[in-house]
């Protein structure tokens, strides 16, 4: 298997706080990994670790096969930190070319690939600007702009769509998408769980520095299917009844019923028990567990 | 080597936009206006006649001197400054997340502030020159070789000024470079001067100290000799070894704290 990031057995310790704790991790090439965590949950210590930027204490770290204490790991890779830190003095175009310089881009060839950059990120008309003139969106989108100098062969984003408005979310989203066809191995921390649920195909959920799950998608949901009923005339009678009869916590809020089921067929007698209640069924439908839903599901475990 | 020149470059052009290298600036102008202060001719002191030719190299070296001095304060300066700033602004980690050595990382920065620091004493030196020729009519040249190996004396206040900013807070670390600098100086003065040895004699263990210590005075004495005579191989070699070897050791002791140090 070709592996973009490979991590064995990672532990960074911060005084008495475990940042990581045994973190093993493998992301394959030509996917898009979402890395999700609260918080502190070691998600940027980890990244940093990729980039020799912090020392894991112990583990292995290694990127497109290289050791990433080595500066050939990152040879083909692009990172977007959280927060841009910028030589705010510089224009945008300085910028990248400072940035297309250290990548090793032939001087011959640093405008067109600054110009595409540019173009990419819709910031052409920006490029005389300085830096520290630009609003919070368009500082991100400098950065995003380094970041896919040279078309990585790997891609380090550290909550990628915060500060975007929406257009600014749907342009990156677009972007990840078409390097992801070019080729390109994205990895996507972030706690914006939506974002990551539209665009990632394997995710992996980190909590107090331990990875608690990690593989497609589909995978970590717990298999429960969850009943979501909208209508008329539910009380909280009803509610308790309900609780009693089928022994789940029910989530009940005005209109709207929401029940965990593990027997499809339980649905027919909810179903009964509510137009016994006089209640009106306006919709009745099977919610799939969102990312969100196993995130903290997961989560919640884990804390208690 | 891109790498380095590219942080090079870009440092050269933040270090421009520093208001402080405007103000030391300002300060060695004051020292220029010393070359037209230079007397032409004879004068008498306590019934002793000093020639023109005296005075002139009196001149030369004081402003030389003082030049120098300045020149250490803003390299001094400068380099104490860059490392905290990266760490604070956190700048860095565009640049380490790049294939760029942390080594690469510190030539470049290294690089901009001896560019700086050398650019800045060499014009303000040729200035003082032009001042002084324009009055004097004549200036001796033997005080340029002397300049270019002030350089040595400047990469050692850079080395020493980056190791200090690792460790001390911002305010404190330009002073150290200083401190070591006015100390050798001052070191070197009762070992210089030829009347204040005829009068005393310095211990052994004294001796050895005078040795061991970084010995940036006796190379800036060495370079203001250049007024009055090339001085002797023998007598520049010590002095010169010893300062290129405690700037190597603590050049190379930077880039081992820096390549250990979490970001």
């Amino acid at each position: 298997m070709n592996w973009a990031i490979e991590a064995d057995n990672l532990i960074k310790q911060y005084g008495n706080n475990k940042a990581l704790d045994q973190v093993s991790l493998r992301v394959q090439q030509g996917d898009i990994f979402g890395f999700l965590g609260p918080n502190g949950a070691g998600k940027t210590t980890f990244i940093k670790i990729l980039l020799n930027l912090s020392f894991a204490d112990s583990g292995v770290a290694k990127i497109f096969n290289a050791d990433s204490k080595k500066v050939a790991a990152r040879q083909k890779v692009g990172f977007l930190p959280e927060m841009p830190f910028f030589y705010e003095s510089l224009t945008v175009e300085e910028f990248l070319n400072f940035q297309a310089q250290l990548i090793g881009i032939a001087d011959r060839n640093i405008l067109q690939e600054v110009n595409t950059s540019l173009q990419r990120l819709n910031i052409v008309n920006e490029r005389k600007k300085k830096i520290g003139t630009l609003s919070k969106g368009m500082r991100q989108k400098v950065s995003i702009a380094q970041a896919l100098l040279n078309s990585p062969a790997l891609l380090l984003l550290d909550e990628p769509t915060s500060s975007l408005d929406p257009i600014g979310i749907k342009e990156v989203r677009d972007i990840l998408l078409e390097m992801q066809q070019r080729g390109t191995t994205i990895f996507i921390n972030s706690h914006l769980l939506s974002e990551v649920e539209r665009t990632c195909s394997r995710v992996a959920i980190i909590n107090r520095g331990r990875i608690i799950k990690s593989g497609n998608k589909d995978d970590l949901s717990n298999k429960i299917k969850h009943l979501e009923i909208v209508g008329e005339g539910f009380t909280d009678s009803l509610g308790a009844q309900l609780t009693a009869a089928f022994k789940k916590d029910i989530d009940l809020n005005g209109s709207r019923i929401r029940i965990s089921l593990t027997d499809e067929y339980d649905a027919l007698a909810i179903h009964q028990m509510i137009v016994q209640h006089g209640g009106k069924i306006v919709s009745f439908t099977w919610v799939k567990e969102s990312l969100e839903d196993i995130f903290f599901r997961l989560v919640k475990s884990e804390d208690t | 080597m891109r790498s380095v020149w590219a942080i090079a470059r870009l440092e050269i052009k933040e270090c421009l936009r520093s208001k402080i290298i405007y103000v030391i600036g300002a300060l060695m102008l004051l020292f220029i206006l010393l070359g037209r202060g230079c007397n032409a001719g004879n004068t008498t002191v306590n019934a002793t006649l000093i020639s023109e030719e005296v005075r002139q190299n009196l001149s030369l070296a004081l402003a030389f001197h003082m030049i120098a001095f300045w020149s250490m304060v803003l390299c001094g300066l400068i380099a104490s400054g860059i490392l905290p700033k990266e760490f604070e602004e956190k700048k860095l980690i565009m640049v380490l997340c790049r294939p760029v050595k942390r080594s690469s990382f510190l030539t470049g920065k290294l690089l901009a502030v001896m560019l700086i620091s050398s650019i800045s004493f060499v014009l303000f030196t040729t200035i003082f020159y032009a001042f002084f020729y324009i009055k004097a009519g004549q200036v001796n040249l033997n005080i340029i070789p002397g300049s270019f190996l002030l350089l040595i004396n400047l990469f050692s206040i850079a080395v020493i000024s980056f190791l200090s900013s690792l460790f001390l807070p911002r305010m404190l670390a330009p002073l150290t470079g200083l401190l070591i600098y006015v100390m050798s100086i001052g070191f070197e003065i009762p070992f210089y001067f030829d009347k204040i040895r005829m009068v005393w004699t310095p211990s052994a263990a004294l001796q050895t100290i005078h040795q061991l210590f970084p010995r940036l005075g006796a190379v800036q004495f060495l370079c203001g000799s250049f007024v009055n005579s090339m001085p002797s191989l023998d007598a520049c070699l010590p002095a010169i070894g010893n300062v290129i070897l405690y700037s190597l050791a603590i050049w190379l002791s930077v880039i081992f704290i820096f390549e250990n140090r979490q970001i």
